[in-house]
């Protein structure tokens, strides 16, 4: 690789999106790229500092005392039960609806079977 | 199988203590991610117990299959605050709180618990950071919040990995100059 490593590239190289091969050719440009290194160790100074700065507030921030589940368990259990019962009426109504079938299924038979056992009434 | 999975099956079975502890799991998190988002701690809070009730509430919708309940729960989160962050410009206060207040509307200047956390952060490369479009901030957090992989940027963001890719190098290279003056500038403070 003789042109110098594009700014996607370098991104790609510290975020480790690149595919083994990848990686292999750039490191190999690398060895041989002081400029591409120096550029490579400015994105990843910045890319640190980020890090540093999105993990601080990851480390400094608490919730404070009042940001609790009792806060929100009503609510939580309120719908948690509607849910419960909107699945267990849905249960009663499939099993009702399948049994609705069934029945007029066989009423259907029932009469589908009448007509053939009667005999055809004779020509005149 | 995980801990969280097995607290999910618990809480889907109707098991109340499951809930209790996935969201005791999960309550600092989500809070620092709505913070991290917003920087005001108020609204963080609101935040914060808004995702958790729906992902305690809809938890019926989860598929361990499809993502991690981290990542899930991650997604609930940014979408809140981007809601959040339409309404700021639009205060509101709820009729129930109203009526319970007797009509008398408190003070909305933050408490000093609010302004402590909120001041607490004074970093340059913070505050570069809150410089940032929305969308391009989110992706900056994401990544470095918990090492997302582009992929999974997407699922949160509701965007192709490419795009993730792209807000991620647009924030890179608008913090790029700053981030690295400063860092010259704290050089030559150590040398003198």
């Amino acid at each position: 690789m003789k042109q110098h490593l594009s700014y996607q590239q370098l991104l790609d190289y510290i975020y480790h999106a690149l595919t083994g091969t990848q990686r292999e050719t750039l490191d190999f440009h690398l060895t041989t790229c002081p400029e591409c290194r120096t550029r490579l160790a400015e994105q990843e100074t910045i890319a640190r500092r980020m890090r540093y700065s999105v993990q601080a507030v990851r480390r400094q921030t608490e919730p404070p005392w009042h940001v609790n589940f009792a806060a929100i368990a009503p609510r939580v259990k309120r719908s948690r039960r509607l849910t419960m019962f909107v699945k267990q009426s849905n249960q009663v109504l499939y099993g009702a609806a399948t049994l609705v079938v069934l029945v007029a299924l066989g009423i259907g038979l029932v009469i589908l079977f009448n007509n053939f056992s009667q005999p055809a009434p004779a020509p005149q | 199988m995980s801990d969280i999975n097995r607290l999910i099956q618990r809480w889907q079975a109707g098991d109340e203590r499951a809930a209790e502890a996935i969201y005791n799991q999960y309550r600092g998190l989500t809070f620092g991610l709505a913070f991290a988002l917003l920087s005001n701690s108020a609204d963080a809070e609101e935040v914060t117990q808004d995702s958790l009730t729906y992902a305690l509430t809809n938890i019926g919708r989860y598929d361990a299959q499809q993502a991690r309940f981290f990542t899930w729960l991650h997604t609930i989160t940014v979408s809140r605050c981007r809601n959040k962050r339409r309404r700021r410009y639009l205060p509101s206060i709820s009729l129930f709180a109203w009526l319970k207040k007797g009509r008398d509307i408190t003070d909305p200047t933050p408490t000093p618990e609010h302004q402590a956390l909120d001041g607490a952060l004074r970093d340059e490369a913070w505050q570069a950071i809150q410089t940032l479009k929305p969308h391009h901030r989110e992706a900056v957090v994401l990544r470095y919040w918990a090492d997302f992989t582009y992929q999974e940027m997407a699922e949160i963001l509701g965007c192709s990995a490419r795009a993730a890719r792209s807000r991620l190098q647009s924030a890179h290279k608008q913090l790029g100059p700053i981030l690295a003056q400063n860092e010259l500038i704290n050089l030559e403070e150590t040398i003198q």
